[in-house]
């Protein structure tokens, strides 16, 4: 792949005759080098310099080659040498005019890199093929990240269109072997799924059949990273029993190493897999939904035929499990491809950054367009000198072609460039990591390619129709006449309109998601996050063998927390609000009819230890908050409840002393407390949704969250030394205040407003460009016949207003089409606004008036300039 | 012109060629592996370079030292009296160079 693009660039910029006799062992170098970089994982920086490279050696080449040419004299006249004199005459013209030109390559140079960048990244994340093989045929299958166990069981044996079908998930892990124990990513997945995404062992086996059977000895397989950094790549570690625990197991033996470059789409970056246990005499259909349904498709099976399939095995399952599946749920039963599951978070901001990039360069193309225009009709004398002077129409716009296509190719490699650096920042800074997106794909090329041809199209063609079509006579006679070229005047102004218009869209764009984030800022999470710290640890199994010892470590951690300096209070619980994944649980209260649809209700559930409300400071509406005599209790749990589940389960009494059947319909949970709603889901998402805070006591999570409220001032130092006061050398990870929690899960909504920003300022100011540029041409245009109007006694005033009207249409017509155009660019953001309406009538206001402010700021400076024109001068000037 | 100076690449192509015939690869790793990596020139740098060697007469293409049928990707390069000449001079040029140096900023040089 690698060495058919270096050829391509070869063939493009090496002279052909240095390029035949030297083309061969420059690519067998590039393709040595190129190897070298592969293995050693810097293949963009090889690829960029080998490109660069090959860029010099052209330009050097040509440049001697001219030389040799210039000394052994021209020969006649043929196509190409006349279009290589064209190439230099063209070369000159633009050396002449510095400012002209940079400012042109700079904004062509900005729209094809801010193109080719999110091209690169939408062609990253949604339209690589899946480095697996056979990737078509890798589905993700429903209900997504919504799998039990039972239904992995079931699902083999039912959805024969599915070769393999697996479920795997992402746990963490705590590694204990030498040294302090620290933590790590986890995947859990059923057997047949490494296998069903093409994971070799470099080492050992993956899993087998034996290995998810109840009471199999507990195993695990390592990453090839994870292998080589804690157990130095030594194969002897293969059959050992290692200290690495989880939920169910504390000590697991080796079996496998994966081969490196494996990547999972489920558990991305996981180090260590651990197979998920399988009892088919046991398993319920209502135990937890954790893992994410992923199959291969068998041989000869259809998409539409296995959708099919799993449609019908959803009927099923509702028909023989009332109450799994609510109707709805059931009704989006079906497959997808991987490839398009995998992106789906991202797609929505991807499209949306490329709207905004290509929208950038088609303003970016206008203006360009325009800058070309006036300056090819201010050179109109000389392109008509050329036409008299026998060098034909074709031949004079071939000038300007030239001119525009080294421009465009000028725009087209700053933007690469740019394009390239801000590549490597993205995947280095921002949260993009685990995904390589490498050198640019020959899709990335031909975009970024296709930007620039366009770019020199507009900025050329339009330009060259102008030239080709003009009578050298009637130009030369009108060539300094008083009016402008109507019909160039015509295209101008309708280029600039156009500017004023995608600026507009850029404008609302960002008011829109402005006001979309300060609606976010303004939401009460339902607690205060002010002066909340959070952190996560995660109890080692070698130390806490036990769920009595696990317990037994976060009462005393909450009691040490609480007892630490500069402490509140404090309190422990598995998942922070607003935190990633969902936990819901089905739940059954007491006296409580579900509705006819067969749907049960669900509860997003939260494990707390007593303390955790009240630090979290929740408001407490009714009865009281579990103490902490509640953690060590036996028996009935008594829990709390959120007001959507009180007003939804027990709308006409009070919910305190009620009960309800949770966790698989075994346990039950007596409600002695009912507090406001906390927004668990996230800032965007209803708050009315009921909730659970049910004691940890009968289900201690390794990994728990520790909330902790503080004064001002208070050391993080002494919150460690705290839970290490409990148990020395406990990882404690990711400690940061709550408001940072809270600013992570609004990271996506600032990047895109920031983005808009940043868009509606570039557009804006080259709308501003645009139409200043296009005012001062007319003006300068009209300054003769201004001054005649002026000495025959025209005020300065009326010619002002005369100018400014003119300038008012392009402005006013820009506006229309705007805001046309902004309507339907907000329908296109309506998926992630929150709290703002997509046509909201005070954003669309605002843009049109600040668009139509600054276009009729842009044509004023020129319009007085000009009705200020001194009759004499203007006169003298003919 | 007495002071015509050649170019880096150029001359770093004839030092590797000092001690024996070498393929274009060969003395790409030669210049690499001598400046610790820092120097690492790129297909187009180094073919253009031995190809204005070539034309000047210093570098002549050789067969291959193993015996093995000339592939035209893969070419063997020597010096000629000419290049060894050209090396030398560049050489006695720079040791000029650096005594001024040397003379001027000792130890700095």
């Amino acid at each position: 792949m690698f060495t058919r693009i270096y050829r391509g660039v070869l063939r493009l910029v090496l002279p052909p005759t240095f390029r035949r006799e030297w083309g061969g062992p420059m690519e067998l170098e590039a393709r040595l080098q190129w190897d070298e970089a592969r293995r050693s994982g810097r293949r963009l920086a090889v690829a960029w310099r080998l490109v660069l490279d090959a860029l010099g050696t052209g330009l050097d080449e040509w440049r001697r080659a001219a030389t040799q040419r210039t000394i052994h004299g021209r020969g006649g006249g043929t196509m190409m040498q006349g279009l290589g004199m064209d190439l230099r005459v063209a070369l000159r013209t633009l050396r002449r005019s510095p400012g002209f030109t940079g400012s042109v390559v700079v904004t062509l140079g900005l729209g094809i890199g801010a193109l080719a960048l999110v091209f690169s990244l939408v062609d990253a994340f949604l339209l690589r093929t899946l480095p697996y093989p056979e990737p078509d045929r890798l589905v993700a299958v429903w209900p997504g990240n919504n799998w039990n166990r039972a239904m992995v069981m079931s699902g083999r044996e039912e959805l024969d269109g599915l070769a393999i079908v697996a479920g795997a998930t992402s746990e963490v892990l705590v590694l204990d072997e030498g040294g302090e124990p620290i933590e790590i990513v986890g995947g859990q997945a059923t057997v047949g799924y490494l296998d069903m995404l093409g994971a070799q062992p470099a080492e050992g086996r993956l899993f087998t059949p034996d290995d998810e059977a109840p009471g199999a000895e507990p195993v695990t397989v390592l990453s090839y990273a994870l292998w080589s950094s804690r157990f130095g790549g030594d194969p002897q570690v293969l059959g050992r029993v290692v200290s690495l625990g989880g939920e169910d197991a504390s000590r697991r033996r080796v079996v496998g190493v994966l081969a490196p470059g494996f990547t999972s789409p489920v558990a991305r970056g996981a180090e260590a897999w651990i197979p998920v246990v399988l009892d088919p005499g046991q398993e319920g259909w209502d135990s937890s939904f954790f893992l994410t349904g992923l199959g291969r498709m068998a041989e000869g099976a259809s998409l539409p035929a296995v959708d099919a399939q799993v449609e019908a095995w959803a009927e099923a399952l509702r028909a023989e499990q009332p109450g799994l599946f609510s109707d709805d749920e059931v009704a989006t039963a079906g497959v997808r491809r991987l490839r398009d599951e995998i992106g789906r978070e991202r797609r929505t901001p991807l499209w949306i950054a490329l709207g905004a990039a290509a929208l950038v360069l088609l303003v970016a193309c206008a203006n360009v367009a325009n800058l070309v225009l006036a300056r090819t009709s201010g050179r109109g004398g000389e392109l008509s000198i050329r036409a008299a002077l026998g060098s034909g129409r074709v031949r004079a716009a071939r000038g300007v072609v030239l001119e525009a296509v080294l421009l465009g190719a000028g725009g087209g490699l700053l933007g690469s460039t740019l394009a390239l650096l801000g590549i490597r920042l993205i995947t280095s800074t921002l949260a993009f990591q685990g995904l390589d997106v490498g050198p640019p794909s020959p899709r990335v090329l031909a975009v970024a390619l296709g930007a620039t041809a366009l770019a020199a199209l507009l900025a050329g063609a339009i330009p060259a129709l102008g030239v080709a079509g003009r009578d050298p006579a009637r130009r030369l006679t009108s060539a300094r006449g008083a009016v402008g070229d109507g019909r160039l005047h015509r295209v101008q102004g309708a280029l600039a309109a156009a500017q004023l218009a995608l600026a507009l869209v850029g404008v609302t764009s960002a008011g829109l998601l402005g006001r979309s984030l300060l609606a976010l800022a303004d939401v009460d999470p339902g607690f205060d996050p002010s002066g909340l710290v959070t952190f996560r640890m995660t109890v080692p199994p070698s130390t806490h063998p036990e769920a009595d010892d696990v317990l037994r470590f976060q009462v005393e951690v909450r009691d040490a927390l609480q007892g630490a300096p500069g402490v509140v209070s404090a309190g422990l619980v598995n998942r922070l609000p607003m935190g990633r994944g969902t936990s819901r649980i089905t739940v059954f209260p007491e006296g409580f009819e579900p509705p006819e649809s067969g749907e049960l209700p669900e509860v997003t559930h939260r494990l707390v230890t007593a303390g955790y409300l009240e630090a979290l400071g929740v408001r407490l509406e009714e009865g009281r908050l579990p103490g902490p005599e509640e953690d060590r209790a036996e028996g009935v749990l008594q829990g709390v409840v959120n007001r959507a589940a009180a007003e939804r389960f027990w709308p006409d009494g009070s919910a305190v002393g009620q009960r309800f059947l949770g966790r698989g319909g075994v346990v039950w949970m007596e409600v002695v407390g009912v507090v406001d709603d906390v927004r668990e889901l996230g800032l965007g998402r209803a708050a009315e949704d009921p909730a659970a805070y049910i004691p940890v006591r009968d289900w201690p999570w390794r990994t728990m969250q520790a909330v902790v409220r503080t004064r001002p001032g208070v050391d993080a130092a002494d919150l460690k030394a705290a839970v290490w006061s409990v148990a020395p050398g406990v990882p404690v990870n990711d400690l940061r205040p709550m408001t940072a929690v809270i600013d992570d899960t609004t990271r996506p909504a600032r990047l895109l407003a920031l983005l808009a920003l940043v868009v509606s300022v570039v557009t804006v100011v080259l709308g501003a460009v645009g139409v200043y540029g296009v005012a001062s041409y007319a003006a300068s245009r009209r300054r003769r016949e201004y001054g005649v109007r002026a000495a025959l006694g025209a005020g300065r005033r009326r010619l002002l207003q005369g100018e400014l009207l003119r300038a008012g249409r392009t402005v006013a017509l820009g506006v229309a089409v705007g805001l046309g155009a902004a309507w339907a660019a907000g329908k296109g953001l309506a998926a992630v606004l929150f709290g703002v309406h997509p046509g909201d009538p005070v954003v669309l206001a605002a843009a049109a008036l600040l668009l139509a402010a600054v276009g009729l700021a842009a044509a004023w400076f020129p319009a007085r300039r000009a009705a200020g024109a001194d009759p004499v001068d203007a006169l003298r000037a003919e | 012109m007495a002071d015509d100076v050649l170019p880096p690449a150029e001359f770093r192509i004839l030092l590797a060629l000092l001690d024996g015939p070498k393929h274009g690869h060969g003395i790409k790793v030669d210049v690499r592996d001598r400046t610790g990596g820092r120097v690492d020139m790129g297909p187009g740098t180094l073919y253009g370079a031995i190809k204005r060697l070539v034309a000047r007469g210093w570098l002549q293409e050789v067969a291959d030292p193993a015996g093995a049928p000339r592939d035209d990707r893969r070419r063997y390069y020597a010096l000629t009296p000419e290049g060894r000449g050209a090396a030398a001079a560049e050489t006695d040029r720079m040791r000029e160079l650096l005594a001024i140096a040397e003379a001027k900023a000792p130890g700095r040089a």
